[in-house]
């Protein structure tokens, strides 16, 4: 990796082989190899793209749905492999990504404030001393010792967030600015997403809204259909991809 | 992020905690709690006397057979709860595989962990059952006890390469759950769990005792029962065919992890 990048990517592609039925029983699997009927279908949501992050830069990722943005957060945010070309990636990312998606519905709250923050790369001790924090800026202490079953969903969305946001990443991703819960729990969960953007060492944002994108980003790229089409200064790109 | 033993170690935190809410999880809805970690086995103890002592008349010959048959049924339970749990267990955490990268490893493996806790504590029912018997039959506790942990963690280590072999097969074919519900039944019989070794003819001894809870089965006993030192070179034979297996595991899970999050 070149000095000062933090992210290099190197004609990545992926390719998903969609079999005809998603997912196969054996008896099937058997059948259609000996019978050499196997369809499958080569979906590509990323061909041959490449560009690069420096440390302290923003980048937004724009496009039409399907042009591929959520599978580059996921290849960036290290869950998946390309299938084809590689990226790099210095540094401890975090895609919020996950809001909520470790829950243990019938631990307690503080049970899945330990079991997520662990998940999301804390140390036991890292977790145990953020545990209060977590709760507080969630607003749950009065509920932190009952199972999550008994939650809403705004006060799970509230728990999830704090714990997503506790973690401070080098590079963080995020795939849409959203806020969670009321209104006012919504300002109060923005407001912390800017500490987050304002303390990582790179900020990747994936919108549809065009006000995000030249709010946060510097640079930015347009997918369409897997494939990069424009890359540049926020301003140009944007306008492009609005007057195309 | 691969699974490999130094990424591993790195998440031992993560392993740690899922082991913790597994335990936690499954009897957090159960009146009676933590307490069904002694009263399973001891239930189950309960049923064989029935089946052993009421119906079979096995008890009164010269060894406590309650005994002899707990010695392989737990370790078995051990066993084949982690491989029922395990084939799922990916699949059920779904949504964080696709959301957060970790080596997907510890799942299956935090169930082998936490089914040994639970292993361990049925465990104490049959030690309590030896000194029932102590008395009568004499098995009395000796030092060999101290080999229990080797032998545990021999099947551990077995149970962790299945485990994560059956895992993977899980992701990819959703016949497996059928699958292998048969062929644990199947291993069990043809395993000395209700029976002793020297009750299999001559002839197919051999291959017997190549099956690993042939000798695992056996240890616990030697332990337990006998008061003795089991076989070094059975036990020698076990643990190499479980470090096999384990690796074998491992790299069978490890070469398709990467796909895993695609085929979910």
């Amino acid at each position: 990796m070149r000095p000062g990048n933090v992210i290099e990517v190197h004609s990545a592609s992926m390719r998903y082989r969609v079999h005809r039925s998603r997912r196969r029983s054996l008896r099937e699997a058997l059948f259609r190899s000996l019978l050499g009927r196997d369809e499958i279908v080569d979906v590509w949501a990323l061909r041959d793209v490449s560009f690069e992050i420096e440390r302290g830069e923003s980048l937004g990722i724009i496009g039409d749905n399907g042009a591929g943005k959520s599978t580059l957060c996921l290849l960036l945010s290290g869950i998946m492999a390309p299938t084809g070309g590689r990226v790099e990636v210095e540094g401890r990312v975090s895609a919020l990504l996950a809001l909520g998606v470790g829950f243990q519905v019938d631990l307690t709250g503080r049970d899945n404030v330990l079991l997520n923050g662990i998940y999301l790369g804390h140390t036991r001790e890292e977790i145990e001393a953020k545990l209060d924090e977590i709760v507080a800026f969630a607003e749950l202490e009065d509920f932190i010792d009952m199972p999550v079953r008994t939650y809403s969903s705004g006060m799970r969305a509230r728990l999830a967030f704090s714990i997503a946001a506790s973690v401070q990443p080098e590079i963080l991703i995020l795939d849409e600015l959203m806020g969670v819960g009321d209104i006012r729990f919504q300002q109060k969960s923005i407001a912390k997403m800017r500490e987050l953007i304002a303390a990582s060492k790179a900020l990747v944002v994936v919108s549809h809204s065009m006000h995000t994108i030249r709010e946060l980003c510097t640079r930015t790229i347009w997918l369409d259909k897997g494939t990069l089409v424009a890359e540049g200064p926020t301003a140009h790109v944007v306008e492009r991809y609005e007057h195309r | 992020m691969k699974s490999n033993l130094a990424g591993i170690w790195d998440r031992r935190h993560l392993l740690g905690i899922l082991v913790v809410s597994n335990l936690k999880r499954q009897n957090k809805n159960t009146a009676l709690g933590y307490l069904w970690w002694l009263l399973d086995p001891i239930l189950m103890t309960a049923v064989y006397y029935v089946l052993v002592a009421v119906l079979f008349r096995r008890g009164e010959g010269n060894q406590p057979y309650l005994l002899f048959v707990l010695c392989g049924l737990l370790s078995w339970k051990a066993f084949s709860d982690s491989l029922s749990q395990a084939i799922t267990s990916i699949r059920a955490q779904a949504s964080i595989v696709k959301a957060i990268s970790f080596p997907k490893a510890v799942i299956p493996l935090s169930l082998v962990l936490s089914n040994t806790v639970y292993f361990l504590f049925a465990m104490l029912v049959a030690v309590g059952l030896a000194l029932w018997y102590a008395p009568e039959h004499g098995t009395w506790p000796t030092l060999y006890y101290f080999m229990l942990p080797v032998v545990v963690l021999i099947q551990v280590l077995f149970t962790a390469g299945i485990v994560l072999v059956l895992a993977t097969l899980g992701i990819f074919f959703l016949d497996t759950t059928n699958i292998v519900g048969h062929v644990v039944r199947m291993w069990f019989f043809l395993s000395p769990g209700l029976y002793s070794i020297d009750f299999v003819p001559e002839t197919y001894r051999f291959l017997f005792s190549l099956n690993p809870f042939c000798g695992l089965m056996t240890a616990y006993r030697d332990i337990l029962m006998y008061g003795r030192m089991p076989a070094a070179f059975d036990l020698a034979y076990t643990a190499i065919a479980a470090l096999l297996c384990g690796l074998v595991g491992f790299f069978i899970f490890r070469r398709f992890e990467g796909k895993l999050a695609q085929r979910l």
